[in-house]
């Protein structure tokens, strides 16, 4: 059987917002197994977010609990969130969140340096990980001299740079064109099947269909409903049925 | 942990800002690391307040290196003078800059509101031939940095305004192709004042929060123009970056024709 990677248990998240209560997420169970490709899909406002946040220990639930490994994330005081979100989890945004004054590689390399990694070896991991993701040519460039994919390329080596126990995506298609987000999602899709990472992405974006192992569909806080690839046949009256 | 890192390859800041449950002391250990990593990184400061106030400064604290902390950041190939413990500017915003200067056409006059150290004026006159681009600016140190950077970067076609866009504007009515607001807070305020200064045609990019799909802010885009003897539509919408738990800064472009 497959391990388990992350679990959410019964997960509630609760918001008071001009004194009505807001359940961004109510009562949320899921399984992760290592080097899955889950894709959180869900209309603006369902909670997707709000659980990826969870997931990736950068929000506290209301209630429930999020296992990462085995560990009740619930249980670790802020400090150890912060180890944990350092070296456990890899992150990549739409934006790419890159720092512009420094080169790919030194781009990939600080997230080892402050998991206290030696210099040699994170410029050693650094190079090779610009090598798994197209830019072995580019290491010495800055991210403005690179074009939107080849930044988020960069922005994908860097979630992988401490050896994470899932990457977490958050649109990582957004801001770009379709054949460039299709190449992003072929990468991750590459970097999960051959390096065992589990990447968990919140999207809109349909293309992540394809290669997602299973879709997570999300609506008022809640499981609409889960399908593996195979089911899940993709035509243009699903689509539009789907009110994504 | 966030970092920022604003310069150039000869002189940066390391700018870190803490996540809940990291500390002081952390930050003060990253710090020694990030000038002993990157040798232009001279100064690391460490966020100690929210931005506040008409001009959206923040407290730093100067965690390690030397207090002195302007620099020329360098950014798609243009310069930008800048201290970041004095004006307002975030250095994640580059390609959104690209984005904006993409969309403007040669021969266009574009009026920047809010305009800051200058980087949205900059970035457009430095890629595309426009015929000019006006930087309205309240903060006189950013706009002593603006009209610096203007003279950095060689761009006559740039001009910089200090003074408050409410008396500004009167001033510069029925002049421009397109207006950009980017001040997040409150600048739907100033929806009408930017109209004013639109020729017949033209478009306005606003910047605002929303949820995760923009509505909240195209609501009130929507609230703000109907009051306003205009025909008008939105043209694009994009999400520009997270800007805190559930709230993201977005930029809506809206056309706009005079009656």
């Amino acid at each position: 059987m497959s391990e388990v990677i992350v679990e959410t248990q019964n997960l509630r998240k609760y918001y008071y917002l001009k004194g009505e209560v807001v359940k961004a997420l109510d009562g949320i169970n899921l399984k992760v197994v290592r080097g899955e490709y889950l894709s959180i899909m869900g209309p603006s406002g369902s909670g997707k977010t709000t659980l990826f946040n969870m997931i990736g220990a950068l929000d506290r639930p209301t209630s429930g609990r999020v296992v990462l490994e085995g560990r009740d994330l619930s249980t670790f005081s802020d400090y150890e969130l912060a180890i944990i979100r350092c070296h456990r989890i890899g992150y990549i945004f739409q934006t790419f969140n890159l720092i512009n004054v420094i080169t790919a590689l030194e781009n990939v390399e600080m997230p080892m340096m402050f998991a206290g990694v030696p210099k040699s070896e994170r410029r050693k991991k650094a190079k090779e990980l610009l090598e798994l993701v197209g830019l072995g040519d580019r290491i010495n460039h800055r991210p403005t001299e690179l074009s939107g994919g080849q930044q988020q390329r960069v922005a994908i080596a860097r979630a992988l740079a401490n050896d994470p126990a899932i990457v977490l995506a958050d649109e990582p298609t957004g801001n770009l064109d379709l054949a460039t987000g299709r190449s992003i999602i072929m990468l991750l899709k590459k970097v999960s099947t051959e390096r065992g990472v589990t990447v968990i992405s919140a999207t809109h974006d349909l293309k992540m269909i394809d290669v997602s192992n299973r879709v997570v569909w999300i609506r008022d806080g809640k499981i609409e409903k889960i399908r593996r690839r195979e089911e899940l046949i993709v035509d243009a009256g699903m689509i539009e049925g789907m009110e994504l | 942990m966030r970092v920022d890192i604003v310069g150039s390859r000869q002189k940066a800041v390391a700018i870190i800002s803490l996540a809940r449950g990291e500390s002081r002391s952390e930050a003060e250990s990253y710090a020694k690391q990030l000038i002993e990593q990157y040798r232009h990184v001279k100064s690391v400061l460490l966020r100690a307040s929210p931005r506040t106030g008409e001009y959206r400064l923040r407290e730093y604290e100067v965690i390690a290196g030397d207090p002195d902390t302007e620099v020329i950041h360098i950014e798609h190939g243009y310069k930008l003078a800048l201290d970041p413990r004095r004006v307002y500017f975030s250095p994640r915003e580059a390609y959104e800059r690209q984005l904006v200067a993409e969309m403007v056409s040669s021969g266009e006059k574009v009026l920047v509101m809010f305009a800051g150290v200058g980087p949205m004026c900059i970035a457009i006159a430095k890629r595309r031939k426009v015929d000019v681009v006006v930087g309205v600016e309240i903060s006189r140190v950013a706009w002593e940095y603006m009209v610096r950077n203007i003279r950095l970067n060689k761009l006559p076609n740039v001009r910089a305004v200090l003074g408050d866009v409410r008396f500004v504007c009167p001033f510069l009515k029925g002049v421009f192709d397109r207006v950009l607001m980017p001040l997040p807070l409150e600048g739907a305020l100033y929806l009408d004042l930017a109209v004013d200064t639109l020729k017949e045609r033209g478009v306005i990019s606003l910047y605002g929060l929303s949820g995760y799909s923009g509505e909240e802010l195209v609501n009130k885009v929507s609230e703000e123009m109907e009051e306003l003897n205009v025909e008008w539509g939105v043209i694009g919408k994009r999400r520009v970056a997270t800007y805190a738990p559930r709230v993201y800064k977005f930029r809506v472009d809206i056309e706009v024709k005079l009656k």
